[in-house]
């Protein structure tokens, strides 16, 4: 039972991260019709922008604040450089642009930084675990629950009450017409990717105290999943993104804690043969609007 | 106060809209009539920068507002209800209002006390303020559309189609409220399908066929040489 409810926390740290991923996604995706795929070096810019402040002496926190504002200045530079001069070509020539902008990245990272991992140091505290009714949960999860939910009612809040929350959401169902309400179309596409890369770095910041280190391809894997669980949730639906991401990582950690060690290997394949299990059932996605058959 | 001046629009290949000119002066009711994909929805679409203009140009006020963005040109008083109402169904009605006053701030739009106008014009919407517009009927959501557009107080507002696919009694109300509020002061050019009740409350009415005005003038004109019958006849001819 103990193991049970500590992988549970595991699976909520988990599944938590991802949604924060998904939603960075699903925000810009509503908007615009683009997956970014340059969204995972948003995070791997969080490391870098966190390691360097350290290292030229700025405290902790400060550093942590300079990271996620590189990561939102990058998202925003991002669209105004590489997206906003194609937004009217198709969603393909979208999506070309976003892995364009992902391997210049890269490559970026690689020749101006270093190919190899550079130590992030993580808060001693951040190591330690405490126990509550009995069951050892370690500080990162809690941690990385307790900003998943801060950031979830924050952006609730910012959707359902603040004005520019309330264009994006008019402009993810009908573009042409929240121009109408004469609301900055430019504005408001900015905004979302703001807020992707504030998401981005909240997420990016919870995954290198997980791992200790940035390097360059460090956003590869987890925008994939992101990918995953935004499509799992419904492309488009910002709820469908945090319940998509909700259940990959349940999903993951699940499978990690229980399956028998002979197929621990296939946990992957595992885990991605059981969404698409769900997506042949729900084929737009958990909570995605119905598209029409081609 | 709007002139639109040789307008062409073209889809790719297809030109929907031929050379048409027309105009609009301050205080008028003006309807565009045609028969369905005659481009009378173009002609809207394009003066607020929505359709692709080919030729011509675009005037308010005596300057040219066919290169400005469609929220620019709506931050200038000109606005359009576009046909199908096309409310934001995910928002609440009194969500849909506010981004309707977006185009003059939401403070302005207190000072002018644009929410409780709305709510006096459409005492409907204010029942149903807290509801999602996607749940409203057809009538509610045009009065929502309508509602929205004139958060901005715009001088000149662009119908299209307004009474399309709604009940008589709700056409009505809608007809009623554009001649009450021309008199205070604002400007409207309508598109309709339904040429009887346009003809009933414009002053002037511009007749397009295929993308291009054949024919212009008073109601009575148009009565008078049973333009509309014709034009009927040529749709389904």
């Amino acid at each position: 039972m103990d193991y049970f409810a500590q992988q549970a926390v595991n699976a909520l740290a988990l599944g938590g991260t991802y949604a924060l991923l998904a939603l960075g996604l699903a925000v810009v995706f509503s908007i615009l019709g683009l997956i970014n795929f340059a969204h995972g070096e948003l995070m791997t810019i969080t490391g870098y922008g966190l390691v360097f402040s350290l290292a030229a002496g700025v405290p902790y926190p400060g550093a942590l604040i300079c990271g996620v504002a590189l990561a939102v200045f990058c998202a925003v530079a991002m669209e105004r450089v590489a997206f906003r001069p194609v937004r009217r070509a198709s969603a393909t020539t979208m999506l070309l642009t976003s892995f364009a902008v992902s391997s210049i990245l890269h490559t970026a990272f690689q020749n101006f930084i270093s190919a190899r991992p550079k130590p992030v140091p993580v808060p001693e505290w951040l190591g330690g675990a405490f126990t509550l009714a009995g069951i050892q949960i370690g500080a990162i999860p809690s941690l990385s629950i307790l900003v998943t939910v801060v950031a979830l009612a924050t952006l609730v809040w910012f959707f359902q009450s603040a004005q520019t929350g309330l264009a994006m959401r008019a402009a993810s169902e009908d573009f042409a017409v929240t121009r109408l309400m004469g609301i900055n179309a430019n504005r408001v596409i900015a905004a979302s990717f703001a807020i992707s890369g504030f998401l981005a770095a909240v997420a990016g910041i919870l995954w290198l105290f997980q791992r200790g280190s940035v390097d360059p391809m460090m956003g590869f894997v987890p925008v994939l999943k992101a990918f995953i669980a935004a499509v799992l949730g419904g492309l488009g639906s910002l709820q469908g993104a945090v319940l998509g991401g909700l259940i990959l990582g349940a999903t993951e950690v699940m499978l990690r804690a229980y399956l028998p060690e002979a197929l621990l290997g296939f946990r992957d394949a595992i885990a991605l043969a059981l969404i698409i299990g769900l997506l042949i059932v729900f084929p737009n996605g958990l909570m995605g609007r119905p598209i029409q058959a081609r | 106060m709007l002139t639109v001046d040789q307008l062409s629009v073209h889809y790719g290949p297809v030109r929907a809209v031929k050379k048409v000119s027309l105009a609009v002066q301050a205080g008028e009711i003006v309807a565009v009539l045609g028969a369905n994909g005659a481009g009378k929805s173009s002609i809207l679409n394009a003066c607020l920068g929505l359709a692709p203009r080919s030729a011509g140009s675009i005037t308010l006020d005596g300057a040219r507002i066919d290169k400005l963005s469609t929220e620019a040109i709506v931050r200038l008083g000109l606005t359009l209800v576009p046909e199908g109402r096309r409310v934001f169904s995910g928002l609440t009605v009194a969500q849909n209002l506010s981004l309707g006053a977006s185009a003059i701030g939401k403070d302005r739009a207190v000072a002018l006390g644009s929410l409780d106008w709305i709510f006096s014009l459409f005492p409907r919407l204010a029942e149903r303020r807290a509801q999602l517009a996607g749940t409203l009927s057809g009538g509610e959501q045009q009065m929502l559309a309508i509602g929205r557009a004139l958060m901005s107080k715009p001088r000149l507002l662009l119908l299209d189609e307004p009474s399309l696919g709604l009940a008589p009694n709700i056409v009505d109300l809608i007809f009623d409220l554009i001649i009450g509020l021309r008199k205070e002061g604002f400007t409207f050019l309508l598109v309709e399908q339904n040429a009887e009740l346009a003809l009933d409350t414009c002053d002037r009415a511009y007749l397009v066929m295929s993308g291009a005005v054949a024919a212009q003038g008073t109601p009575d004109l148009f009565r008078q040489n049973d333009l509309v019958g014709h034009s009927h006849f040529a749709a389904s001819g």
